[in-house]
């Protein structure tokens, strides 16, 4: 029977993963001590200043107001007042029982390139409006990437009356 | 037939698989590795609302509002029992008051006007971090937002999960 003489080739050596497997085995830890299992994020809300303690009387320089008012029926109401007079009116109908928000934030735009010079918007939520419906109506009107196309602000005018 | 032996008897560790292994592990924890300042972990009691905001929280007085209670801060100011159980707080003359919650933000209000008394470079707003349940109804909401505005509160911070 004829033998085979198995050599190892003297160039060829296994590869040494110590001192990876130690840097790696550094970085986990700290890794892990700044994990974060929830991504939160906060959305700005603002309040109008109680009448009884408005500490500036500050000249409102902005001629139009514009309200959103959100509905029971889950119908969304778009009015542009001046002085209280309302001078627009948008109505979006509600879509499968929910808030439309695609016509929304359409409606939004066109509002805010018409009224240029509104910023801001005053929201009017019902009572029966759930906070994960307000906050979503929010994300659709707000302007999160500031290109002035949405609105800077939203105002909770109602929180005092209605 | 060919025979192969070891001649030193040892086991040789294999550590390929260990380093797959973390390998994997260190990608995904970097992935998720957050250098934000500031971090507010969500309460277990309450769930809240998904949003497309990517804005960070910032330091602020927390209130948590579930169906159940309102706290500010670590401290419980009001505990309920049914939805509506939460009316027997307000104010007898005004329906939009909450004199319990007022007197603690209040005092939390103090607190911060203190420390800025004591350290300027401490820059203090009166802003409320709001962590409130998503099936919480406006009226609530807005009772607390009026209570808080009259305790000089008008920065109001809405936590949300990010989607």
């Amino acid at each position: 029977m004829r033998r085979v003489r198995i050599t190892k080739n003297p160039e060829t050596e296994d590869l040494d993963l110590a001192p990876m497997l130690a840097m790696i085995v550094s970085l986990i830890p700290i890794l892990l001590m700044s994990f974060t299992f929830y991504h939160t994020a906060v959305v700005d809300a603002k309040v109008p200043a109680p009448a009884a303690k408005a500490t500036s009387k500050k000249k409102d320089e902005v001629k139009y107001k514009v309200y959103l008012q959100l509905n029971d029926d889950r119908q969304v109401m778009f009015l542009v007042k001046q002085k209280e007079k309302v001078v627009s009116k948008v109505t979006v109908t509600s879509k499968a029982g929910q808030f439309d928000l695609g016509k929304i934030t359409s409606e939004a735009r066109i509002l805010r390139k018409k009224w240029s010079e509104v910023a801001k918007l005053q929201m009017i939520p019902s009572d029966g409006v759930s906070y994960d419906e307000i906050i979503q109506v929010i994300d659709k009107v707000k302007d999160q990437k500031k290109t002035s196309e949405l609105y800077d602000e939203v105002i909770f005018s109602n929180i005092f009356k209605g | 037939m060919i025979k192969r032996r070891n001649e030193q008897g040892q086991y040789l560790l294999q550590l390929t698989s260990m380093v797959d292994m973390f390998t994997i592990i260190l990608v995904f924890l970097l992935k998720s590795y957050s250098t934000s300042a500031y971090q507010i972990t969500p309460s277990d009691q309450i769930t809240l609302p998904l949003s497309e905001s990517q804005q960070d929280p910032e330091e602020g007085v927390k209130i948590i509002v579930s169906n159940q209670l309102v706290s500010v801060g670590d401290a419980v100011v009001m505990q309920w029992q049914g939805e509506s159980g939460w009316k027997k707080f307000l104010h007898k003359k005004n329906d939009r008051f909450l004199p319990v919650l007022h007197n603690s933000l209040n005092e939390q209000g103090k607190q911060s006007e203190a420390l800025q008394e004591i350290n300027d470079k401490i820059n203090v707003k009166k802003r409320l971090v709001l962590q409130i349940d998503k099936n919480t109804s406006y009226v609530l909401l807005k009772t607390i937002m009026a209570t808080a505005s009259l305790a000089g509160f008008n920065d109001f911070n809405l936590l949300t999960l990010k989607e």
